[in-house]
């Protein structure tokens, strides 16, 4: 079961982000060159790039917290018993899901507030609550990979500033 | 003042306790904007920041060239370069360390990424040395410091990052990398050469190429050619903005692992997940890290550091030689991004307050992640490459790069006492 679960959310949140990210460059190859080839620009594709950040963005959150790639120092790790380390990601991850639901709800207040202005990008005219709302969404999905993640014991492997 | 300095233990603390940074930044800039300004302006600034840091078209420029990068790494063309940099000096003594470097500095070219750049050379540059009889700790030294050279010379996500928490040009920072880059790169070669001359048994030469097979070998790296003359030339030449740099870039590395058979759905869907995972990860530390200076501006500490720093009497080029000093102490133990995610806030007013060029500092700052990132005992590229090549111990990696560590910070100071190096380039934009 637990495991099905974590598939499907691999799948859904990474074909979203993935996908968006696909976007993102396809679309910035196609406007650039317009412009600057053709002097013909994609109507729109600033905003689109912006919405789409936000799916790749917030999308593959849970994934970043599943695979536990956020950065963390584990300079501590190998003076504490193995017992104490289980109990301290436990707390760790209780914590994590508490701040991610926070900002979950915080997002989707947010969300809400755009819905009742009704407020729209400006060139294309696309409703920007749901993209919002989606944030509050997918913080919650990664709140609760944080909160799975606090009772199964697991062996993450630190990742250190993956990017530099 | 003390609430920042509270501030700054608490983040500590809770890293101390395994406890996410994007997680503690972003909690302790919210409860310090809590409690000294309010609650309510807590949550809706927070509120803010996230809706504008996920709303951005310029910085759609990270995930690009983070793809660009990836993409490269899938297509191959690492090997190439090296075998290219191999046919002309692989046959002198230490010659396969020097065609690692070479080769590292022309894939640093097409990538933005330390890490990437020696997990990718380590692949392709390992075992032509083992195979020659290379000591482990002379080769994998050589791989964990070349592999530095990714961030410096252009493309440079963290240039990326510092560009966007600074609001300093991309485009320059990127024309300044290119010199001290270059720099490096011969410093680190001759830093083989003297080492090479003590145990020559350490790194034997590889065979002799004739010129047409030189030429031939040449005629393998045009793919990484195009690009950097499309994209850095794009950038540099006023042709493209760093965004739409990046995205024809991503598109061209995407194009090219295409052609080179190098990508299946699955490795595409692989890639392009990948890419976006880093990318969210950044965006944390991101957000984190606008909340947190957000709360460290509110308070008195960055203006009295000022004071106290500018009462001291030191000359302008000692405070930053100061603060080059803590960055790489710091830099032994601390990740490096972090590092310089929480000090930016304090440091960056005072360096432009004394005058000195933003793109400048931001060159030295990522010298001192280069630095960082391959001095023991935490050092990420270090790491990367034990992962990578398990037979390898860390004992025989740390010996290895000393002396790079070494070459590293002779650089910073020439780049410290000669800001020239890094701003002619830039200069000619104008």
């Amino acid at each position: 079961m637990g495991s099905k679960l974590k598939k499907l959310l691999e799948i859904l949140c990474g074909a979203l982000a993935g996908l968006a990210l696909f976007a993102i460059m396809v679309l910035t190859f196609f406007d650039v060159s317009g412009r600057k080839f053709l002097s013909q620009s994609i109507t729109g594709s600033l905003e689109l790039t912006e919405l789409l950040m936000v799916v790749v963005i917030f999308a593959a959150l849970p994934l970043v917290s599943l695979k536990g790639e956020h950065v963390v120092f584990d300079s501590l790790d190998s003076v504490l018993p193995s017992w104490a380390q289980k109990v301290q990601q436990g707390l760790i991850h209780i914590i994590c899901a508490a701040l991610m639901f926070g900002l979950a709800y915080l997002m989707w207040q947010t969300g809400n507030e755009f819905a009742a202005t009704g407020e729209t990008t400006a060139q294309l005219k696309i409703t920007k609550a749901p993209f919002i709302l989606g944030m509050g969404v997918l913080c919650g999905l990664a709140g609760l990979v944080h909160l799975a993640k606090a009772f199964v014991t697991q062996d993450d492997k630190a990742s250190e500033g993956g990017t530099l | 003042m003390t609430e920042a300095l509270l501030g700054f233990l608490a983040i500590f603390v809770m890293a101390l306790l395994r406890m996410p940074l994007a997680f503690s930044m972003g909690l302790v800039g919210v409860v310090g904007i809590g409690l000294t300004r309010g609650w309510m302006p807590a949550l809706a600034s927070t509120a803010q920041v996230v809706h504008e840091t996920g709303f951005a078209y310029t910085l759609s420029v990270i995930p690009l060239f983070i793809l660009m990068g990836n993409f490269v790494a899938r297509a191959g063309l690492a090997h190439e370069l090296f075998h290219a940099a191999y046919t002309f000096i692989g046959h002198r003594r230490g010659g396969l360390a020097h065609a690692t470097i070479a080769a590292c500095a022309g894939f640093g070219a097409i990538c933005g990424s330390s890490i990437a750049t020696a997990a990718t050379m380590g692949k392709v540059a390992y075992p032509s040395m083992k195979k020659l009889g290379y000591s482990d700790s002379m080769s994998t030294g050589v791989i964990a410091a070349g592999g530095t050279l990714g961030i410096m010379i252009p493309p440079s996500t963290i240039m990326v990052i510092y560009g966007i928490i600074t609001e300093t040009h991309i485009g320059k920072l990127f024309a300044a990398g290119v010199l001290p880059g270059i720099l490096t790169a011969i410093l680190m070669m001759l830093a083989v050469v003297l080492m090479t001359w003590h145990n020559p048994e350490h790194a034997p030469a590889g065979e002799k190429f004739s010129w047409s097979e030189r030429l031939e070998a040449l005629r393998g790296i045009w793919g990484v050619l195009v690009l950097v003359v499309l994209v850095l030339g794009g950038i540099y030449g006023g042709f493209f903005t760093a965004t739409e740099g990046a995205g024809m870039g991503a598109t061209g590395a995407f194009l090219f692992a295409l052609a080179r058979k190098a990508l299946s759905w699955k490795v595409l869907m692989q890639v392009l997940i990948e890419s976006a995972r880093t990318t969210a990860m950044l965006f944390t530390l991101l957000i984190a890290a606008t909340i947190f200076a957000n709360f460290v501006n509110y308070t008195s500490l960055p203006f009295e550091l000022k004071e106290w720093i500018t009462h001291l009497g030191l000359s302008p080029i000692m405070i930053v030689g100061a603060m080059m000093l803590i960055y790489v102490l710091l830099g032994t133990v601390m990740e490096e991004l972090t590092m310089v995610l929480l000090t930016i806030p304090l440091f960056f007013p005072i360096v432009v307050q004394l005058g000195f060029d933003p793109v400048w500092f931001g060159v030295l700052i990522v010298m001192v992640i280069q630095i960082g990132l391959i001095s023991p005992p935490v050092g990420m590229n270090l790491f990367v490459l034990n992962t990578l090549l398990p037979n390898v111990g860390l004992g025989a990696i740390f010996r290895g790069v000393w002396p790079m560590v070494v070459v590293l910070i002779i650089t910073l100071g020439i780049l410290l006492a000669f800001p020239g190096i890094s701003l002619w380039l830039p200069s000619m934009m104008d």
